[in-house]
């Protein structure tokens, strides 16, 4: 993988002067397959270019896309969490708990939802970098727990969200203008995303971390802190993200989260960070998860035939892939 | 003599101990399983039912249901249990976690354990058949509740017809639209037996009207989230003239429709859900969502436990017990209760 020398994303695009027509397109890999992807979604359904479209799919994707952007920390920083969803769905259980049962004001309530999320990152973060299990097994534990904990929590029921309820929603169907409020937040955090890693130390510290532990370690880098911090901002992402998801549902269903984490893996894969980390920016989990939000939308606009949505959406992901590492290859 | 008792208590410590190896062995899913629903007591009570199933205390019935984390099952639950300790018997009821192979090494467990009956609700009509021949072999009468299983024998059937249900919601909308209606479709998880059935007996509702026509399908897995989310983009994909309908396979869905539609100012769209959650009896009553299918599931499982222990006193048993199912619309809400409480604050 990538070494010191490619700490950062501005390096990692640099075609040789030798360099096949796929690694001079490659920066543009990405852009170009939606532009594509949208061209054909919108020939067989003229709607699905509509600027209503556009705002539609963003907020579409704002759930997944909060949590990508969490999932960016530890995948950049060499690691990845799989227990997003089951975060997301447990912070969700515990701000509508703290509104609906102990009559907490809203603000109050999202605070302890947030800090719940930390709180259960910060676990994975023990888990990974101070007992040393691998971040798979590490976080799929902590997944499959934290979902037996918001079953045990919530009794398996949905909770309400008490009288707060209609004020609460907002944060999933507001609107500013043509944005929802879960797309603001979404874009909200992919800024600051881009900020962090692009302007603070502490990004650089993540690419060197991602890149070569051992070297990160010698320059006197705190390492286990480092990957801790990533899974709390991962799970203070995921808490964000429940947020939105309880705010669209009107309630807390414990299974709301499932399935969530693979999604905002996929979104930062397809949108071109290297699993094994050191590589990737707020660009490209925006990539990502627009191109899944597009494909997801204009499958279900352009194909009338749900059985064949997934076999379709696999493939398109597949092949976006396939170009991306055959550009690799022959850098 | 006290090496003897030594000896002898050595042996027992090691036989149980063999014992527990075993039963967490064919098991191995059970232990997993038991994370979520506080199911932390299904190892633990095992001996426990064992016991007092061989003490002829009362009967011993083992059931697992495909999960405990959605109300209806929760419903259902209760229905299970509350009926069997008012009859005087124990019973297991073990989470399935949406998985057909747990399911099985549930019922693995119960043959090893020798309950006297097994109650199923499988998630998965096709996978299930192994489970029902594994009690078969061991002699122990199975009963199905609120979904088939498709082989296997199978003292009776207690549940409601799906493929009914989803005959009523065609019905609902021909009376609501009788020149003819465009029907948005949310589908629940793809492939599971209430999508399946429930769509079916829609399809048969309308086949030979071609006035009635699904313009589009859309799968939500049951989730209100994700039904938002269909939902919006259906909203953009046909506008006010283009749809009239939206059938949603559950009230998650039908809910969030009505919602959506609320909030684009697209409430000339009758919406129909299915189960009769209270939120949609409320939505019902505001005239958000037009009518839902209700769908007692306590009942189904207190039937089903009255008719597993009715066959265990040798008494001859009803194959199938079709429980009813109501089409519900704000003129008749008031005469019935919802199927259960929506959100438990």
């Amino acid at each position: 993988m990538a070494g010191l020398d490619s700490v950062g994303e501005k390096t990692r695009d640099k075609a040789g002067p030798r360099a096949g027509l796929l690694a001079r397109i490659r920066p543009f890999t990405g852009v170009i397959a939606l532009v594509v992807l949208c061209a054909v979604f919108g020939s067989r359904e003229p709607r699905f270019l509509s600027p209503d479209n556009f705002f539609n799919i963003l907020n579409a994707i704002a759930i997944v896309g909060i949590l990508a952007v969490g999932q960016a920390f530890p995948l950049i920083g060499g690691g990845f969490d799989l227990s997003q969803g089951a975060i997301a769905s447990l912070t969700g259980a515990v701000v509508a708990r703290l509104m609906s049962q102990h009559g907490l004001p809203m603000p109050a309530a999202i605070a302890g939802g947030l800090a719940a999320g930390m709180l259960l990152g910060y676990i994975n973060g023990l888990l990974v970098a101070r007992v040393g299990i691998n971040p798979f097994v590490a976080t799929l534990g902590t997944q499959i727990a934290f979902f037996g904990l918001t079953n045990v929590y919530t009794n398996n029921q949905p909770l309400s969200l008490g009288n707060q309820a209609d004020a609460f929603r907002q944060i999933s169907f507001g609107q500013v203008g043509m944005l929802s409020y879960g797309s603001v937040l979404f874009l909200a955090m992919v800024v600051l995303l881009a900020f962090t890693l692009r302007l603070l130390p502490y990004g650089q510290h993540l690419y060197t971390l991602g890149g070569n532990e051992e070297a990160t370690r010698l320059a006197g880098l705190d390492t286990a802190r480092l990957k801790i911090s990533t899974y709390v901002l991962s799970g203070l992402l995921a808490a964000v993200g429940g947020l939105v998801l309880t705010a669209r549902a009107g309630q807390a269903s414990p299974v709301a989260g499932t399935g969530y984490e693979l999604q905002s893996l996929a979104s930062c894969i397809v949108g071109g960070i290297a699993l094994g980390g050191g590589l990737g920016g707020a660009w490209n989990v925006l990539l990502g998860a627009v191109t899944l939000g597009v494909i997801d939308v204009g499958l279900q606009m352009a194909v009338n035939a749900p059985n064949w949505r997934p076999v379709i959406q696999g493939l398109i992901i597949l092949l976006a892939v396939a170009v991306d590492a055959r550009a690799r290859m022959r850098r | 003599m006290k090496r003897i008792m030594d000896r002898r208590r050595w042996l027992l410590t090691a036989a149980a101990a063999g014992c527990s190896v075993a039963l967490s062995a064919c098991g191995g899913n059970s232990t997993s399983n038991s994370a979520p629903g506080g199911s932390d007591e299904v190892p633990s009570s095992t001996p426990a039912t064992t016991a007092s199933g061989s003490s002829g205390s009362g009967q011993s019935l083992g059931c697992t249901i495909p999960t405990f984390s959605h109300p209806f099952f929760v419903a259902m639950k209760k229905g299970l249990e509350e009926e069997a300790k008012a009859a005087g018997a124990t019973i297991n009821v073990v989470d399935g976690q949406d998985s057909a192979q747990k399911q099985i090494s549930a019922i693995d467990n119960f043959v090893v354990q020798k309950v006297d009956a097994v109650i199923l609700c499988p998630t998965e009509t096709e996978t299930l058949p192994p489970g029902v021949q594994k009690a078969n072999q061991a002699k122990i009468p199975v009963v199905t509740v609120n979904r088939t299983v498709g082989g296997g024998d199978v003292v009776t059937y207690v549940g409601a017809d799906d493929t009914e249900g989803g005959r009523l919601q065609g019905k609902a909308i021909m009376e609501a639209f009788p020149k003819g209606a465009k029907i948005a479709l949310l589908q629940g998880v793809l492939g599971s037996s209430p999508q399946r059935n429930r769509e079916a007996g829609l399809e048969e509702a309308l086949k030979g009207h071609p006035e009635f026509q699904i313009v589009t399908r859309a799968p939500y897995k049951f989730q209100r989230a994700d039904a938002v989310k269909v939902m919006e983009t259906i909203l953009l994909q046909f506008a006010k003239g283009e749809i009239d309908a939206v059938v949603a396979q559950s009230d998650d869905g039908a809910l969030a429709a009505a919602d959506v539609c609320g909030q684009k100012g697209r409430t000339e769209i009758k919406i129909i859900g299915f189960n009769g959650e209270s939120d949609a009896f409320d939505y019902i009553r505001d005239g958000k969502i037009h009518a839902t299918i209700l769908q007692d599931a306590e009942t189904q499982g207190r039937e089903a436990v009255k008719a597993t222990l009715k066959h265990l006193k040798g008494e001859a048993v009803d194959n199938p017990q079709i429980t009813p199912l109501y089409l519900i619309t704000k003129e008749n809400l008031d005469q019935y209760k919802p199927a259960w409480q929506s959100g438990s604050a």
